[in-house]
């Protein structure tokens, strides 16, 4: 199945674009195409149709959000393309921008994170697969908010980690191997965390992420 | 001003009515030897200080100096019925013939404005009218013509002849009158003392003439008290006489110089003014027309509110109560523009200071707009100044952080990579170990090179702008904060950096020092600036002199024109607001 996936890399640096590309193939993804800016992303992503594109935030002309705007671009014209968007730094703002409208197919990272191969590879597959990927400083960030009437307070230090998976995007599959319990455990933590903050609970992934991020926003 | 003119009118009339009455009554008289004289000398006497007074009067009707010379001069009338032959008039001569000195020296003490502020001063006036009433009671009741040595009528208060009561009683109001005139001296050469220039010159002629006659009156009461030689005491009444006579045209001779000396002094300011478009020597010329040499210049900064001297720096006016110096403003179309700092004693001449200023306004006014620059060069300079060395420092403290931090790791990162190389074949267990130590250190220098750049300048913000980068700042604050709002439209982007990094240090220093459970962020557009409010519910009692922090915002924030403002009353919580012109 990995085998499969077919990507197309946007950044400005061509040593980091080519590392990229390098490890992706080592972990059997088919990189078909590199691109140096938006423009060059939305050409080539519409020339191969990959599953997905992996996109720097800043890129040419201004180096401010291309990327993001290039992201917003790829969802509307090419819904089978999932956007792995990659940020120098940890901007919740664009991260949940991007995640706003919808998780499908969409992701957020810290660029730091290529390094550690295997949560990279992780994310860029469930984009890929139609989930989602949101990193997890950013979640670290609004579950750490500091709220005057913290519902937040109510949960179990358990529950919380359960709750920062859900929002990075992970499956209750995942969840359960993350932890190391099983997946009947981590459906029962996720139903009495949706009744603890008073969510109206959704078996489907996206629709989660999509209502605890907006959930985590709000406080 | 006419119904002023009116009266004094009529009074003049009566002065001269009671002059020329006194006149009738001298030479009717029975006794006086050389009745012309001393009729003429009386009649002189008496209507200089009126006339002199109703003029001093009617020039300055505010000022009581005036009336106080008019009534020297009716007292003084008073005095000419001792020369009746009625033994009524004879007896009201006497007893009133030594109210003209009580009021003479009542005029000398209330010199120059025609009053007496002083309680203590009062009370010895007080003394010297009582004293000048009760004085010739004794003779008028206990001495016959025989002790007096004339052939005056019979008092109507005559009670019986009894020399020594009357000896002993003289003798007593005469020590007691030396002793008075022996403190008024006092008093008045004291008020020279401290007098300041322009006063002096203003009060000379009045207060040598008081000075001299008041010597020459404690002389001669002195003779008679030890009973000298009729010589020594006609001699000094008749040296004092001449004194009385002359202080009125003194006084005059001084108020007409000044008024033609000043009248000179304002024409000449005019001329020289229009001759001299620089206006280096301002100050000067106004100092040499108003003859104060102690002449200063503020200005008003209406954008400051506040008051400056020539070179732009902070200047203060004297107070409303303030016994040496004293100000009057100068207008322009209705507008202050800066105000003369003068001797007190100017006050007594707000006409001339008033027309100098009127003379002087244009020029006052191009001074103030240089002070006004000058005052902002001067802020501008240091505000520079503390802007460029900030970033000195800001620079020296990213350096250090890079060298500690990022730098360090990296370093260290290298000898670890060098490491591994070499054991790679040899243990490669060891190598994998090193490896994946490099990689955590790798990933904790990534994580300082971002906190760094984020520091340096938020990308969120030039991207988004405030709102997100507020809430960012919000997110990571310990404290909870509610973001109230921002502006819905951009702001520049000078204006955005500064507001953001107000915030973020507002929000530093609430964690830091606050002690609060909460705070507020509100940016808002009003009245064409960007106003940005950071409250919270802490201690208070900041410091806004505390650390550089705030000083370096201060400056960020004037370098656009805007103000910073620090509000934390002790245990009332802190507010920082930033007003920041768009």
């Amino acid at each position: 199945m990995t085998a499969s996936i077919r990507v197309v890399i946007a950044d400005d640096s061509v040593l980091l674009r080519e590392g990229v590309a390098r490890l992706l193939e080592e972990s059997g993804f088919e990189v078909v195409g590199q691109a140096g800016d938006a423009e060059d992303l939305l050409r080539k992503v519409g020339a191969h149709k990959p599953d997905v594109a992996v996109v720097d935030v800043r890129m040419p002309p201004t180096h401010t959000d291309e990327g993001l705007r290039a992201a917003h671009q790829i969802r509307t014209d090419h819904p089978g393309t999932g956007v792995l968007v990659l940020s120098q730094y940890v901007e919740e703002a664009y991260a949940l921008e991007l995640l706003s409208q919808s998780t499908e197919s969409t992701g957020y990272l810290l660029k730091d994170r290529v390094a550690d191969v295997d949560s990279f590879t992780d994310a860029v597959r469930r984009v890929a697969g139609g989930g989602s990927a949101l990193d997890p400083e950013v979640v670290a960030l609004l579950l750490g908010r500091r709220r005057r009437e913290d519902p937040l307070h109510s949960i179990t230090p358990r529950e919380r980690e359960v709750l920062g998976l859900m929002a990075e995007g992970r499956s209750n599959n995942a969840i359960a191997e993350a932890l190391v319990v099983t997946e009947r455990a981590v459906e029962k933590h996720v139903t009495s965390i949706f009744s603890k903050l008073d969510l109206t609970p959704t078996v489907e992934d996206h629709r989660r992420v999509l209502a605890v991020l907006a959930y985590l926003r709000a406080g | 001003m006419s119904g002023l003119r009116r009266a004094l009118g009529l009074v003049a009339v009566e002065g001269i009515v009671v002059g020329l009455v006194a006149l009738a009554i001298v030479l009717s008289s029975d006794r006086v030897e050389g009745k012309a004289a001393t009729a003429v000398l009386g009649l002189f006497l008496g209507w200089s200080w009126i006339g002199v007074g109703l003029y001093a009067w009617w020039r300055r009707p505010d000022n009581r100096f005036g009336v106080l010379m008019t009534a020297v001069g009716f007292a003084f009338f008073l005095t000419v019925l001792v020369s009746a032959d009625a033994p009524a008039l004879f007896t009201i001569g006497v007893l009133f013939s030594s109210l003209y000195l009580a009021v003479f020296v009542h005029m000398l003490l209330a010199y120059p404005d025609g009053r007496i502020e002083s309680p203590r001063l009062r009370r010895v006036l007080a003394g010297g009218y009582a004293l000048a009433l009760l004085g010739p009671l004794p003779t008028l009741t206990v001495a016959d013509s025989d002790v007096l040595g004339c052939e005056c009528p019979e008092s109507f208060l005559f009670i019986t002849d009894a020399p020594t009561l009357f000896r002993v009683l003289d003798v007593i109001t005469s020590t007691l009158a030396v002793v008075l005139v022996g403190y008024i001296l006092y008093v008045l050469v004291k008020r020279w003392q401290v007098a300041s220039q322009p006063q002096r010159s203003t009060m000379a002629p009045v207060l040598w003439s008081g000075i001299c006659l008041l010597f020459v009156l404690a002389g001669s009461l002195t003779s008679m008290a030890v009973d000298g030689p009729e010589a020594v005491s006609d001699a000094t009444s008749l040296l004092g006489m001449v004194i009385f006579a002359l202080t009125p045209y003194g006084f005059l001779f001084g108020l007409l110089r000044s008024r033609v000396l000043r009248a000179g002094a304002v024409t000449e300011l005019l001329h020289r003014l229009g001759d001299a478009p620089d206006r280096s020597g301002l100050r000067e010329m106004l100092s040499e027309a108003l003859g104060d040499r102690s002449l200063s210049l503020v200005y008003w900064l209406e954008d400051k509110r506040r008051w400056v001297d020539a070179a732009g720096r902070p200047a203060t006016l004297p107070a409303e109560d303030d016994p040496a110096r004293a100000f009057t403003r100068v207008e322009r179309e209705g507008r202050a523009v800066g105000a003369i700092v003068h001797d007190r004693s100017l006050c007594e001449e707000q006409e001339l200071v008033r027309s100098v200023a009127a003379a002087a306004g244009l020029s006052i006014e191009n001074e103030r707009l240089q002070a006004q620059l000058r005052a902002r060069v001067e802020e501008l300079r240091s505000s520079r100044a503390r802007i460029v060395e900030a970033g000195t420092k800001e620079r020296r403290r990213l350096e250090r952080n890079l060298h500690d931090g990022a730098q360090q790791r990296l370093v260290a990162l290298s000898l670890t990579m060098r490491l591994a190389q070499t054991r790679v074949h040899k243990d490669p267990d060891a190598a994998a170990e090193l490896l994946g130590g490099a990689q955590e250190e790798l990933a904790r220098a990534l994580e300082e090179l971002r906190e760094l750049a984020r520091g340096i300048h938020p990308a969120v913000l030039s991207d988004r702008g405030l709102q997100p980068a507020l809430e960012a700042l919000a997110g990571r604050s310990p404290v909870p904060v509610e973001l109230a709002g921002t502006p819905p439209q951009r702001l520049p982007a000078a204006v955005e950096a500064a507001a953001y990094f107000v915030v973020a240090e507002a929000l530093t220093n609430v964690a830091k020092y606050a002690n609060a459970s909460q705070a507020r962020i509100c940016v808002s557009r009003s009245n064409g600036h960007a106003v940005v409010e950071v409250a919270d519910d802490g201690v208070g009692g900041a410091d806004p002199g505390r650390g550089s922090g705030l000083r370096g915002l201060a400056d960020r924030v004037s370098a656009l024109d805007g103000t910073l403002e620090l509000r934390s009353p002790e245990g009332a919580g802190t507010m920082l607001r930033a007003e920041i012109p768009v």
